[in-house]
């Protein structure tokens, strides 16, 4: 069996009935008629190994899994991108970087064993944070985005540092890394599977030095990256991997957190990662819930359905990718919320991004902010 | 311990590239030439058309190549070319020390010189300084495998 076989049979791309309920669903068929996700399985199956890692249709794919979410074989069609791309990267063929490849230098840099990083100065002085604990906060690239972007006015740290708050009033004081590097995400999803081993194996060392057994992130692709594809790489990494959202509704559900009153109305954004890829759409919405006086409003698309953000581990962005954040951006509006909020930093990258249109941008102007930051904000002192 | 770190020192030939502005930059290192002054071959000289061409992905890109400094041989204000290009070009600096000291590399690893035209002295005095600044700095504690740094696709466009 050569491997392309293999892995048309380990993502069940076999079991395709070409119904063509991907291709309803693809945010990227919905403005490019070229593009379908079944036509790719098609091809993927029927032209030379050599045809199918050349097709440029293969960087295109946003792998925000609403194809996977309604396919009725139960096609992975994640794992089957991920792994053409990984063939594809092998013979030298990469998607177009954004950002004039700085993030992709970024990840390559921070695998470096040496590396002694600045990170942690978003930490605020009031918040407790530990050396060794048995639970750890894992950040994720925040620190580093708000620097990059900050012509864009991303504020991601906040995400981190609400996250840190509502840690500490529930009475965990977690360990923060110092070196922790990059999850990995973005080199896996574009093909770099090299360069995702070395981030995952610094990070399994990072961890286990400070003892935790415990892994918390906010950042959605860090979790699902940590909780599933690690373990899928790395074999037993020898930790458990919550989301914030998790450990705050169960709080949220003894009682143990208090709200102030607002009377704020707000849309929640579920990032494809935290919800069509893990699952957590009501534990979010049972923490806005909790908050009194807030009114919280969805989307014509939500929870499984959500809209993406547009656009993909930083390669691959055009005027598709805009139109989806536009679309997004007016969906929100038209809801009347005051603030929308998303768990994703990503998302909030690339939202505010479509804001800064030159001639649509007055028209999508709405304000986001990070769900992580938004509940501590509300936390009765 | 401390008299391998020295000889380490002693022998350290550090790899530093330099982006330099075609107009003014470019024009100061002729004179250099014409006058026949020396200065340090441990930089890589890159000429570009503008140094607000150069942005924080090409110096990240040398950095996880290996870099241990980058040199950035630009114009004074109100002598740009193109008018925007110091602007531009202070920005990205602005934006790559701020990734630099995130990083742990720091930001004397990148330094923006000011070269007034047709100053060859004044450029190759500022070449010396800024080897010896990064012999001083020690190598740069990047180490990334050369085969990936092959795999990126030349062709790749920049945004």
């Amino acid at each position: 069996m050569t491997e392309m076989n293999k892995m048309i049979a380990t993502t069940k791309a076999y079991a395709c009935l070409d119904c063509g309920k991907c291709t309803a669903a693809c945010p990227i068929s919905r403005y490019d008629s070229g593009f379908s996700p079944r036509m790719l399985v098609y091809d993927a199956i029927h032209e030379t190994d050599i045809e199918i890692v050349h097709d440029d249709r293969l960087w295109q794919c946003l792998t925000c899994a609403s194809c996977e979410t309604i396919c009725t074989s139960g096609v992975r069609y994640g794992e089957f991108i991920r792994t053409l791309r990984g063939d594809a990267s092998e013979q030298g063929i990469t998607g177009q970087c954004t950002h004039g490849g700085a993030l992709q230098s970024l990840m390559h840099i921070m695998a470096s064993d040496d590396l002694k990083q600045n990170r942690l100065d978003w930490v605020p002085k009031q918040l407790e944070t530990a050396t060794t604990s048995d639970t750890l906060f894992f950040v994720g690239c925040a620190p580093y985005f708000d620097s990059f972007f900050s012509n864009l006015e991303v504020k991601t740290r906040r995400a981190a540092q609400g996250s840190l708050a509502l840690l500490n009033r529930m009475g965990i004081i977690p360990a923060v890394s110092p070196d922790e590097r990059c999850c990995g995400h973005d080199l896996l999803n574009s093909g770099d599977i090299d360069g995702f081993k070395k981030l995952a194996n610094q990070n399994v060392k990072e961890i286990s030095k400070t003892g935790a057994k415990r892994v918390v992130t906010s950042c959605p692709e860090g979790y699902h990256t940590l909780k599933v594809e690690y373990p899928r790489y790395l074999g037993n990494t020898g930790f458990e991997v919550v989301h914030l959202t998790e450990l705050v509704a169960e709080a949220v559900a003894k009682g143990e957190l208090s709200f102030n009153k607002t009377k704020r109305k707000v849309a929640y954004h579920d990032p494809c990662r935290l919800g069509r890829m893990s699952g957590i759409y009501d534990e979010p919405r049972a923490i806005l819930d909790a908050i009194p006086g807030l009114t919280v409003v969805e989307m014509s698309h939500h929870r499984g359905t959500a809209l993406c953000c547009g656009t993909q581990s930083w390669i691959n962005c055009g005027a598709i990718n805009k139109q989806l954040q536009v679309d997004l951006l007016k969906e929100a509006k038209a809801t009347g919320a005051d603030v929308l909020l998303t768990a994703c930093p990503k998302c909030q990258i690339h939202l505010k991004c479509a804001m800064h249109d030159e001639v649509l941008g007055q028209d999508l102007k709405i304000k986001i902010q990070d769900f992580a930051g938004f509940v501590a904000g509300a936390l009765a002192r | 311990m401390s008299n391998k770190f020295k000889i380490c020192k002693d022998d350290f030939e550090p790899r530093i590239v330099g982006f330099v502005c075609n107009w003014g930059a470019y024009s100061s290192l002729e004179m250099a030439g014409v006058n026949k002054l020396k200065y340090a071959p441990d930089v890589k000289l890159i000429r570009l058309m503008c140094l607000g061409r150069v942005h924080t992905g090409l110096v990240l890109k040398a950095f996880e190549m290996g870099a241990d400094g980058i040199l950035l041989l630009g114009c004074p204000p109100g002598s740009c070319h193109y008018e925007f290009g110091v602007d531009r070009t202070k920005e990205s600096v602005a934006q790559m020390k701020k990734m630099l000291n995130l990083l742990g590399l720091g930001s004397k690893r990148v330094h923006l010189v000011e070269v007034p035209p047709d100053d060859g002295e004044f450029v190759a005095r500022r070449i010396n300084a800024f080897v010896k600044r990064t012999k001083d700095l020690g190598p740069s504690p990047v180490k990334y495998a050369p085969s990936q740094i092959e795999m990126v696709d030349p062709s790749a466009s920049l945004f």
